[in-house]
C-alpha cells in the first residue's frame, strides 16, 4: 500500500452567516467530522448528491478555505499554519481542474498566456517565456500541433478541448496531487470518455494522484481506485470500487448504485431499483442520529437518536451505518441482509409487452 | 405500428444569426404512436430540443424558423395551424416538461393559481372543482402533502417537487402526448429515480404517449420503448430498445454506446469517440459523421446517406448497408 500524500482527520466546515440587518443568523454544517486519506498514486473518488460537501472538501485540501476544526495533511505536513513562502510552495505541488473550463479560462487571454501564467506567477518572468514547457504541455493532452493553440482564445474551442486545456494548466507546475471537481460533468458523452482516458494515461506517466469530485458512479467506476460516498457532510461508506460497488454495507450507497440508470435495456428492465422515499433534507438542518435515516428503507429504532459510527468491515472497507454492528442487529447476520435494502419491496417494472416480443432478426 | 398519434415528416429547420445562417434540422422524421415511449437521444447541439419544441411551435421566431416538413397530429398539420388552433393543442392535446422547472413557472404565484391556470384555460370548470383538481393532480404525481404544496410558491419546493408539480400541470388537461425535455438532468440520481418511475408509472395508467429527450443512455434503456438517435441535425438510427442497444447498426450509436461509462461492470480501458461534432454552418456534404467514423466508405465524404429501413419502425441512414428492394423505403 502506498503512504497518505494527504491524510485528513476530523474535518468540519461550518459556514455562517446572517441575514439582512445581521438578524436570523444562520449555519450550515458542509462537512462534519470527516477523515480519510489519499493515497500516492491512486484516484480517489469523493462521490455523493448536491449540497453533501464533496466540493468543500475540495476546497479544504487546497486550503482556499480554512476548516472550522480537524486536520489536513500534505505529504506529511499539516496545512495549518503554513503561510508565505511555504504555503506558495507546497500550493504547487496540488492544482485543481474545475467543472466548467469556459468559467475557469479567462476568455481575454491567450491559451499560451493561460499556460504560461502559473510558470511566470512562481518563478517569475512573463507567461511568454516558457514557450518550450507550453508546447510540451499541449502535446501531453493531445493537443497537437501546439502552434495552432497557443495565439488562440478559449472560445475558439470545443468544450472538450478546452477541458484539455484546463487539464495542461493544472500540469504545468508538475503537481503531485490535482483535485478535480467534476471535470467531465459539464461535457458530452462521447466527449467524457476521450478526457477520462486522458486523465488515466496523464495518472500513469507522471504518477499524478487525484482526488475526484463527481456524482456519477459510471464516471468513479471508470476512473477511480476508491471510493469515499458522502451524505449531508459525511462520509457514510468509503473502499475500494470494485468491492464497494459488488456489495455495498451503507444502504445510502445501495440504494445511489441501484438509482443510476444502466445503459442496457436487457440489465435494466431486470433490475430491483430501491426508489427512495422523500429529498435530501437540507444541510442546515440535517435529521438528528443517522443523516440518512428519514429515507433509509432499512431504518431502525436507534438510527433516530444514535449517529453511527465508521467500523471497519474488511481491511480498508469502512461503513458508518448500525446494520453493521452485531451488538444492535443481535442474532441477525450484520450487514444489509434480510432488511429489504438488498430485496426492495417492489420491482422496478415488469419489462413492458413490446419487449417480450423479441428483437427483429432481420440484420441485413 | 399501429396508426401513428403524431408524425414528423421531413422536418427542417433553419437558425439565423447575423452574420450565417445554419439548417439546425435537416429532415427529421419521427412518429409516436398510442401509448409509446420514445426516446430521442443526442448529444448537446444535435438538434433535439428544436425538434421538440417545434412540435408545440414554441421556437423563438425570427431567429429560428420552420421551413419545411408537416407535423400531423390526429388528422392535422402542427405546422399549418392558426395561432388560436396551437394555443388549444398545447396544454390540451400535447403537453411540455422542461429541464429546468423554475423557469416555467412563475415565481410569484402559488402552485395552485399555476395549475389553475391551465385548467382554467382549458376546461370548464368552476373554482372550487378547480382547487379539488389541482389537489387530485398533485397526489397523483405522489406529492406527500398536496394542500401544503398547493399554497406554496415554487421557491419554497425543493428540485424535485417542482419537477413533480411540471409534471401535475402537464397532466391536468389530460393531453394525449407528453413531450419531456430532459426532465431530471438537473435532479440528483435519487431524486431522478423517483421521477422515472412517476412517468413510466403515469404512462402505464393513463395510456399518454410520452416523448423523452434525453442524452443519457440509462434513461433511454430504463424507460422508453423505441429510440430515434440524432447527430448533427439529423436521425441517424431508429429502433426498438432492446435491438438498439444490442445491435446497433449505425456507427454513430455503436461508438456512443461504447463510451458510455458504467457503474455495473468495469471495463480495464475506456473506448473514446474521438473527434468533435462537425460546424452546423458549413456542414459536410456527404454523412455527417464522416469524418470521426472507423468504418467510412469513400463515398460517405461526397453523398448524403439515404435512410434504409429494416422494418417499417426501425433503419439507420449510413452507407454500410445495402439499399432495400424498391417500395421499402420511408
Amino acid at each position: 500500500m502506498n503512504a497518505a500524500l494527504v491524510s485528513i482527520e476530523g474535518l468540519t466546515k461550518v459556514y455562517e452567516g446572517s441575514g439582512l440587518f445581521g438578524r436570523r443568523r444562520w449555519t450550515v454544517q458542509a462537512v462534519s467530522d470527516v477523515s480519510f486519506e489519499v493515497r500516492r498514486g491512486e484516484t480517489l473518488a469523493l462521490v455523493g448528491e448536491s449540497g453533501c460537501g464533496k466540493s468543500s472538501i475540495a476546497r479544504l485540501v487546497l486550503r482556499l478555505t480554512e476548516p472550522t476544526a480537524g486536520r489536513i495533511c500534505f505529504a506529511g505536513e499539516p496545512l495549518a499554519g503554513m503561510s508565505g513562502p511555504r504555503l506558495k510552495a507546497q500550493r504547487r505541488r496540488m492544482q485543481i481542474v474545475f467543472q466548467d473550463p469556459m468559467a475557469s479560462l479567462n476568455p481575454r487571454k491567450t491559451i499560451g498566456h493561460i499556460l504560461g501564467q502559473p510558470l511566470a506567477f512562481h518563478r517569475g518572468g512573463r507567461p511568454a517565456h516558457y514557450l518550450d514547457e507550453i508546447r510540451q504541455a499541449l502535446a501531453l493532452v493531445g493537443l497537437t500541433p501546439p502552434e495552432q493553440f497557443i495565439q488562440r482564445l478559449p472560445h475558439e474551442f470545443s468544450g472538450g478541448q478546452r477541458q484539455r486545456i484546463a487539464i495542461a494548466r493544472a500540469l504545468m507546475l508538475r503537481p503531485e496531487l490535482i483535485v478535480a471537481d467534476e471535470p467531465v460533468s459539464a461535457l458530452d458523452v462521447s466527449i467524457r470518455a476521450q478526457i477520462l482516458a486522458l486523465m488515466k494515461r496523464l495518472q500513469g506517466e507522471l504518477g499524478l494522484t487525484y482526488l475526484f469530485i463527481t456524482h456519477d458512479l459510471g464516471v468513479v467506476r471508470s476512473i477511480a481506485h476508491r471510493v469515499a460516498v458522502m451524505y449531508l457532510g459525511k462520509i457514510v461508506e468509503i473502499g475500494d470500487v470494485a468491492s464497494i460497488f459488488a456489495a455495498p454495507r451503507h444502504p445510502y450507497t445501495a440504494a445511489l448504485l441501484s438509482a443510476s440508470p444502466i445503459p442496457d435495456p436487457e440489465v435494466s428492465w431486470r433490475h430491483r431499483r430501491i426508489i427512495l422515499k422523500g429529498d435530501v433534507p437540507s444541510p442546515a438542518n440535517p435529521p438528528s442520529g443517522c443523516h440518512f435515516h428519514p429515507r433509509c428503507p432499512a431504518v431502525l429504532p436507534i438510527c433516530g437518536t444514535v449517529a453511527p459510527v465508521a467500523r471497519e468491515l474488511a481491511p480498508g472497507h469502512l461503513a458508518a451505518c448500525h446494520l453493521n454492528d452485531p451488538a444492535i442487529v443481535g442474532e441477525r447476520a450484520p450487514g444489509m441482509a434480510g432488511t429489504g435494502v438488498v430485496e426492495p419491496p417492489r420491482a422496478w417494472r415488469d419489462p413492458p409487452p413490446s419487449f417480450e416480443k423479441g428483437r427483429s432478426d432481420d440484420h441485413p | 405500428m399501429t396508426t401513428p398519434l403524431i408524425e414528423i415528416e421531413g422536418l427542417r429547420i433553419e437558425v439565423r444569426t447575423r452574420h450565417v445562417t445554419m439548417t439546425a434540422i435537416d429532415g427529421v422524421d419521427l412518429a409516436i404512436a398510442p401509448g409509446e415511449v420514445v426516446g430521442l437521444v443526442g448529444e448537446s447541439g444535435c438538434g433535439k430540443s428544436l425538434t421538440a419544441l417545434s412540435v408545440l411551435r414554441l421556437l423563438p421566431p425570427p431567429a429560428v424558423t420552420i421551413v419545411g416538413g408537416r407535423i400531423s397530429f390526429q388528422g392535422r398539420d402542427l405546422l399549418r395551424l392558426s395561432r388560436a388552433a396551437i394555443q388549444d393543442v398545447r396544454g390540451d392535446d400535447i403537453a411540455m416538461i422542461f429541464q429546468d422547472p423554475m423557469t416555467f413557472m412563475n415565481p410569484v404565484f402559488t402552485v395552485e393559481r399555476q395549475i389553475g391556470e391551465a385548467l382554467h384555460r382549458h376546461t370548464g370548470l368552476n373554482a372550487t372543482a378547480r382547487a379539488r383538481r389541482v389537489r387530485d393532480l398533485l397526489a397523483k404525481v405522489q406529492i406527500p402533502d398536496p394542500e401544503r404544496v398547493a399554497r406554496s410558491y415554487p421557491h419554497e419546493l425543493s428540485g424535485g417537487m417542482r419537477q413533480r408539480v411540471l409534471i401535475a400541470t402537464a397532466l391536468s388537461c389530460e393531453p394525449k402526448l407528453i413531450i419531456a425535455d430532459e426532465p431530471t438532468t438537473a435532479l440528483d440520481v435519487t431524486i431522478q429515480a423517483q421521477i422515472l418511475d412517476l412517468l413510466r408509472g403515469l404512462v402505464e395508467e393513463t395510456g399518454i404517449s410520452l416523448l423523452m429527450i434525453t442524452h443519457d443512455m440509462g434513461v433511454v434503456a430504463g424507460l422508453c420503448d423505441r429510440v430515434y438517435v440524432m447527430y448533427a441535425g439529423k436521425i441517424v438510427e431508429s429502433a426498438d430498445v432492446r435491438s438498439l442497444f444490442a445491435a446497433p447498426r449505425h456507427p454513430y450509436t455503436a461508438g456512443l454506446l461504447r463510451s458510455v461509462l458504467r457503474h455495473d461492470e468495469h471495463r480495464g480501458e475506456l473506448v473514446a469517440l474521438e473527434g468533435n461534432v462537425p460546424s452546423l454552418i458549413d456542414p459536410p456534404p456527404g454523412c455527417r459523421f464522416c469524418d470521426r467514423c472507423a468504418q467510412a466508405l469513400d463515398r460517405c465524404a461526397s453523398e448524403p446517406p439515404p435512410w434504409i429501413a429494416f422494418r417499417p419502425d426501425a433503419g439507420a441512414a449510413c452507407w454500410l448497408y445495402p439499399a432495400p428492394a424498391a417500395g421499402a423505403a420511408r
